[in-house]
């Protein structure tokens, strides 16, 4: 009965967004996506330096830095704010890669339902009992902002994955 | 009971899809398009917002499919392993035709792919520790089609390798002649070069790709060609090649022989300092052995006193070694290798006198392997 309860509500919820996206309801917060790869480029010095250049040449095994850059375009103070982003398809996280300032960091491994601190992670082993997840286990990360975002203020949150 | 299967349905889609990105070890398809999105949740004084997700260019129209995936394409991973399965040198022996060096060309890229293949001679570069000092003849390249197991000459006909899957191996051929004129310990040896070329068209063979896309700027949008491959035995880091080199070396019987004599008897002395006076007696010594790499069978030893027999200088002592018994051999694979007495009639044993051919003493089916050696004693009475 549980069960079928949840079907319903979540039926419920999707006609709730399908009706507010209809009224195209400008939001307070500004969300851009970027996938970029790290290139040595040599600077003005001739000095080797690293550099994030678009994600244009990507091969199995090549690394992916994933940005997620938010900015308040409202007026009023947003609380409470929780950004999400799914390791995408065909993607491992790379351990230890994910970045975000004045944000608390905790990571998914059962596809966004629950999210915790990557201390403490466990999925079910080939054994069937719990073991500790690894990087490679992680579907996905979520950023939760310490501080409200006030109007006109921005930031950027990061993490890296690489291509299966 | 409905909820419960429901909820089994969908575990098993999990797995499915948990594990099928598993079966690419090469690494995902290239043209794979691999999408992005990131979602924001927040409160606005105290209520819950609609939620936000991420565009490349930045979206704030709040709800669900008004962002926009970020994504690229997968390129293409040009990257081909070769590899000789030989552990040695493959022994030959001179005049043999068919010998195979044997080789296995993985696809370690992400598409599939034709591969070219081209035998070089491998000269200053050569494995096992040999010196390159001939050249095979007829050298042809074939792919094993896998209906049996090594090489078959009316089976394993194909000159490239066609539609080459992500991951997958074929086992490649150089088949070659060795002249007659080789002798022990010479050496061929040659490098199995893999060129990677178009796929795409089953049966035909694509275009060698000699140049990828490392000078042409970068462009998510399109799936661009990226030698990956190492440098092998004859070619050069990300040149779309790859190689292994494998050799012939020589292996035969070096048979060499000597003859030796010793008298043994003479009717004055006996056997005390014996003299080789009228009616002595002389025992011959034939010593075969085998200074080469392979064991010589078959080995025939024939000595004629057909001359000396004539002239009325030698006669042929029927005795030697027991009644009836004028020859003794001592081979390896004869009596457990000790001395065995033959008798001088025909076809009861290994010898016979003047029967194969006249007044000649002849010892068949000696087997002398390498390092190994063989005599054949007889004696003669001096007229």
């Amino acid at each position: 009965m549980k069960a079928r309860l949840s079907v319903v509500l979540s039926v419920v919820f999707l006609a709730l967004w399908a009706g507010l996206a209809f009224a195209e309801q400008k939001g307070s917060i500004e969300l851009t996506a970027v996938a970029e790869k790290e290139a040595v480029v040599t600077d003005a010095h001739g000095k080797a330096v690293k550099k994030l250049v678009p994600a244009g040449k990507v091969l199995p095994g090549d690394e992916i830095v994933y940005s997620v850059l938010y900015k308040h375009v409202g007026d009023k103070p947003a609380e409470n704010v929780v950004i999400d982003n799914p390791i995408p398809e065909h993607m491992v996280y790379v351990d230890g890669s994910a970045e975000g300032r004045d944000a608390a960091i905790t990571f998914s491994v059962d596809g966004g339902k629950t999210y915790r601190p990557a201390k403490g992670l466990t999925v079910k082993g080939p054994d069937g009992k719990p073991r500790p997840a690894t990087a490679a286990d992680y579907t996905g990360v979520r950023w939760t902002l310490k501080k409200p975002l006030k109007p006109r203020e921005s930031g950027r949150v990061s993490f890296r994955a690489r291509l299966k | 009971m409905h909820n419960g299967k429901f909820f089994m349905g969908i575990m098993s889609a999990v797995l499915i899809l948990g594990l099928a990105p598993g079966a690419w070890a090469a690494g995902t398809p290239s043209g794979t398009s691999v999408a992005n999105k990131a979602t924001v949740n927040y409160d606005v004084g105290g209520i819950g917002q609609t939620l936000i997700e991420s565009s490349p260019t930045g979206n704030s129209t709040a709800g669900l499919g008004n962002g926009t995936n970020t994504t690229f394409l997968v390129d293409t991973k040009l990257n081909l392993t070769v590899t000789t399965t030989d552990v040695a040198a493959v022994s030959v022996v001179p005049g043999s035709t068919n010998q195979v060096l044997t080789f296995t060309v993985t696809n370690t890229g992400n598409a599939i792919q034709d591969v070219s293949l081209s035998a070089l001679d491998a000269a200053g570069h050569e494995p096992f520790g040999l010196t390159d000092n001939f050249n095979a003849s007829n050298v042809r390249i074939f792919v094993e089609s896998g209906a049996t197991p090594g090489y078959q000459a009316g089976e394993d006909t194909a000159t490239y390798i066609d539609e080459l899957a992500a991951d997958a191996t074929k086992t490649v051929y150089i088949v070659s002649d060795i002249p007659l004129a080789q002798v022990n310990n010479d050496a061929a040896a040659y490098d199995l070069v893999a060129q990677v070329a178009a796929g795409g068209g089953v049966g035909v063979h694509g275009a060698d790709i000699t140049t990828d896309d490392s000078l042409v700027a970068d462009n998510p949008a399109t799936v661009q060609r990226v030698f990956a491959d190492a440098a092998g035995s004859n070619d050069a880091l990300h040149d779309g090649k790859h190689s292994s080199a494998s050799a012939y070396k020589v292996v035969t019987a070096h048979l060499s022989i000597t003859k030796t004599s010793a008298v043994i008897w003479d009717p004055v002395n006996n056997a005390v300092n014996p003299k080789a006076i009228p009616g002595a007696r002389v025992e011959y010594t034939i010593s075969v052995s085998n200074t080469g790499n392979a064991s010589a069978t078959n080995v025939a030893v024939a000595d004629s006193i057909a001359t000396e027999v004539g002239n009325g200088t030698l006669a042929f002592y029927a005795n030697g070694y027991g009644a009836g018994q004028g020859i003794e051999v001592t081979a390896p694979n004869i009596n457990g290798g000790a001395a065995k007495a033959l008798t001088n009639v025909g076809s009861d044993d290994e010898g016979d006198f003047g029967v194969t051919t006249a007044n000649t003493v002849t010892v068949t089916g000696i087997t002398v392997a390498a390092g190994q050696s063989a005599t054949v004693k007889f004696v003669v009475t001096v007229q």
